[in-house]
């Protein structure tokens, strides 16, 4: 693939996604059979990278919101934006064709730009990834975003961090 | 990301560790409803009791369904109107999703949301190779 002439932009009715394989079969499906629907009910942005017609990587972008379960009174005072809300990038997913060329870092970092530009208009305070097994792990974890104790395979940074990157 | 990128917010009262499924559950398709019904039991009773609360932009399009219009109190819930139930509560907590942290994970998010860290050496090069890449 000429990597000038990657695209990334919004999945539509008109990418072929049956094609796509990355060997996560979960992650194959979720492009295949429930992308557009949570793009339709606004559950999820799914956003593609295109090269030679094909599409050669997808991440999913979606909102939440973090809280503590119980929260001390004396820290709840002082936590003006609580709960916090976030990004979370739940999937992302480069085809086997196309994988070890970097293309899962451009793809991520495409996802940090889009956050940090919509948080002009919303309020993010932080970006959330979900591994889905070890080797994203590591592969998030290389890039300086941090674990949760509890749930290892999750993983974040906050939005400051991102901005200071001048995308 | 677009602006409308919480459209939704429920509170099914649902404790963290329902929420936080709910997001496995999510990535399923109509063929594991039926299976995860039974097992999210609980949810679906969270679903009923907390009345729908629906706060959104979505809400319009809701209340034209009989789920979100029926108060639980008169409904002899069925099967069918459950399996709605919970696939509708499954796409709002997917799209607004809230996520319970124990104390110890808050206190290590929250502590980065007040210090946050410079990007580390692989991030700011990711950067510039990025912004190289398609041209800022």
């Amino acid at each position: 693939m000429d990597e000038l002439s990657l695209v990334i932009e919004p999945l539509g009715s008109h990418h072929d996604r049956v094609a796509f394989s990355c060997g996560e079969p979960a992650l194959d499906a979720y492009l295949q059979r429930q992308a557009s629907q949570d793009i339709r009910r606004r559950v999820a942005q799914v956003f593609v990278a295109i090269g030679d017609a094909k599409i050669a990587g997808y991440y999913s972008l979606s909102a939440s919101s973090f809280e503590k379960d119980e929260l001390p009174p004396t820290l709840a005072k002082r936590l003006a934006h609580y709960p916090v809300p976030a990004a979370v990038l739940g999937r992302l997913a480069i085809d086997r064709e196309q994988q070890g060329r970097g293309l899962g870092e451009t793809l991520l970092l495409d996802a940090i730009r889009r956050v940090v530009r919509a948080s002009t208009t919303i309020a993010v305070y932080a970006i959330i990834v979900d591994a889905k097994n070890e080797r994203a792990e590591a592969f998030y974890g290389r890039y300086g975003f941090r674990a949760f104790a509890s749930e290892p395979r999750r993983l974040f940074l906050p939005l400051e961090t991102f901005e200071k990157l001048g995308l | 990301m677009t602006a409308r990128a919480c459209p939704a917010a429920i509170d099914v009262a649902a404790g963290a560790a329902l929420a936080i499924e709910a997001v496995g559950f999510l990535g399923m398709g109509a063929h594991g409803l039926g299976r995860n019904l039974r097992r999210y039991g609980p949810l679906a009773e969270s679903v009923r009791h907390a009345g729908f609360q629906c706060l959104s932009a979505d809400a319009a399009a809701w209340s034209k369904s009989a789920v979100a219009t029926t108060p639980y109190e008169e409904t002899s819930v069925s099967d069918f109107v459950l399996a709605n139930a919970v696939a509708a509560a499954q796409r709002v907590i997917g799209s607004h999703e809230k996520i319970t942290l124990s104390a110890k994970d808050w206190e290590v998010f929250y502590d980065a949301l007040i210090n946050p860290p410079e990007p580390n050496e692989k991030l700011k090069e990711a950067a510039r190779r990025y912004r190289e890449r398609v041209g800022g």
